[in-house]
């Protein structure tokens, strides 16, 4: 029997459930038979807005934060102190510092991390961007929270010397956070003690 | 090719993703060379993922045979190599030169020794960084068979001349050259007596040894050069 239209529907939805990071066939088979059989409205909805996500959210053009509009929520919000820049190396780690609570000024995010071996060098993480921030002389502290992975602590030493011309206080994140411990995984307690506990480097 | 090992030594090189949910290590080992260690289910084993990072050394275990094998167990043995700013730029390119040069599953129990002689180098500060990956460069051409002639001409009979300009190909050795570009017989004789005593004998060492690598590694172009212009 050859396969039905319908047939062929279903196995390019599990196909696409399956872009999904942890989701495999038997994953993608069960999401695809409950929207399916129990929730088609649901199921539209989550297309609808899938859809205008991807066409819409890009990149805040002060902090690169994921955004659908110029600049992301913190860099607009009049609250948050301009002054103090935490760089982080993803949108991840910007939502474990917000849901932790514990700082009050604004981020500059990589968007990846510098991994010599794999040719992502500092042209990749739009530091120009950063370097302009630097040299507009707004910034008092620059609070390096990258992983403490290889690569997190080679691109903590290049975003220090980057800073190093203009004078400003630069910290990174106490110790505590474990050797290759990714800062999305932490605990909150644990991520706010390292917060305030940051160390000045030099 | 090597059957499935316990509590073996060995050193990660270098950590990547592969196939969305696992990680694929690229190690040192003393009795097994450079071996490719698949990390299944990483993202979820964040317990043992400290651990697997470059600069310390691991007692590992894993199953499988043929081109990749499966980690099934890593246990840190000793603290680790504690490198910090340009120190972590030079060792991240040792890294890269090993995995890069050393062909898989061929045992050099001298070249893992080598790493580790440099590392605890590069971890003392007082040490000259520069002089320290001249002298692995050099070391590691030669135990794996491509090392430099640095005394004699190529035709293994005329001394080397502190006066002279030499041409070095790196199948047959130096040869004197009129050329202005030619590398000084000086400089030659720094690198094989290990002592760089003149300015720009150091610089001319890794000119030579830059071109003779990149010449082994054939298309391959190394990465780690970009962070490291100050050695
Ligand atoms: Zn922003």
């Amino acid at each position: 029997m050859k396969p039905s239209g319908s047939g062929d529907l279903l196995v390019r939805l599990l196909g696409a459930l399956q872009v999904l990071p942890g989701v495999g066939q038997r994953s993608a088979q069960r999401m695809a038979l409950h929207l399916l059989q129990r929730d088609r409205q649901g199921g539209k909805l989550l297309a609808e807005v899938m859809l205008e996500a991807i066409e819409r959210v890009g990149h805040c053009q002060q902090c690169r934060n994921l955004t659908t509009d110029e600049q992301c929520v913190i860099c607009r919000n009049p609250e948050r102190d301009d002054s103090l820049v935490c760089v982080v190396e993803s949108p991840a780690d910007v939502m474990a510092l917000e849901q932790a609570g514990v700082f009050s000024g604004s981020y500059f995010v990589l968007l990846g991390r510098l991994s010599p071996l794999d040719g992502i060098g500092p042209d990749d993480l739009g530091l120009e961007l950063l370097i302009e921030r630097l040299a507009g002389g707004a910034i008092r502290e620059l609070i390096i929270a990258t992983n403490t992975s290889v690569e997190g602590e080679a691109t903590a030493h290049y975003l220090q010397e980057l800073a190093q011309p203009y004078q400003i206080k630069v910290s990174r994140l106490a110790q505590g956070v474990p050797l290759g411990g990714e800062l999305e995984y932490l605990d909150r307690s644990t991520l706010a003690l390292s917060f305030n506990n940051r160390a000045e480097i030099h | 090719m090597s059957d499935p090992a316990s509590a073996e030594p060995g050193m990660v090189l270098h950590r990547r993703v592969w196939r969305e949910t696992s990680a694929l290590l690229e190690v040192l080992t003393p009795g097994h060379g450079r071996i490719g260690l698949v990390v299944k289910g990483y993202r979820k084993r964040r317990q043992m993922n400290g651990v697997l990072e470059p600069f310390r050394e691991l007692q590992l275990s894993w199953s499988g045979r043929g081109e990749l094998y499966t980690l099934t167990q890593a246990e840190p043995v000793r603290g680790h190599w504690l490198l910090s700013g340009q120190r972590l730029y030079c060792g991240l390119y040792l890294n890269e030169l090993l995995w890069r040069l050393l062909p898989r599953h061929d045992a050099q129990p001298e070249v893992y020794t080598l790493y580790q002689h440099t590392l605890d180098a590069l971890h003392q500060t007082d040490s000259h960084a520069a002089t320290v990956l001249r002298l692995f460069e050099k070391h590691l051409l030669m135990l794996l068979g491509f090392g430099l002639l640095l005394d004699y001409e190529a035709d293994q009979a005329t001394r080397i001349s502190a006066s002279l300009n030499y041409r070095y190909d790196p199948e047959q050795g130096p040869q004197p050259t009129r050329a202005s570009d030619g590398i000084n017989g000086a400089s030659l004789l720094a690198l094989h007596q290990e002592r760089f005593e003149q300015p720009g004998q150091l610089a001319d060492a890794r000119r030579l040894l830059r071109s003779v690598i990149q010449y082994h590694l054939g298309s391959v172009q190394l990465h780690s050069h970009r962070l490291l212009q100050r050695y």
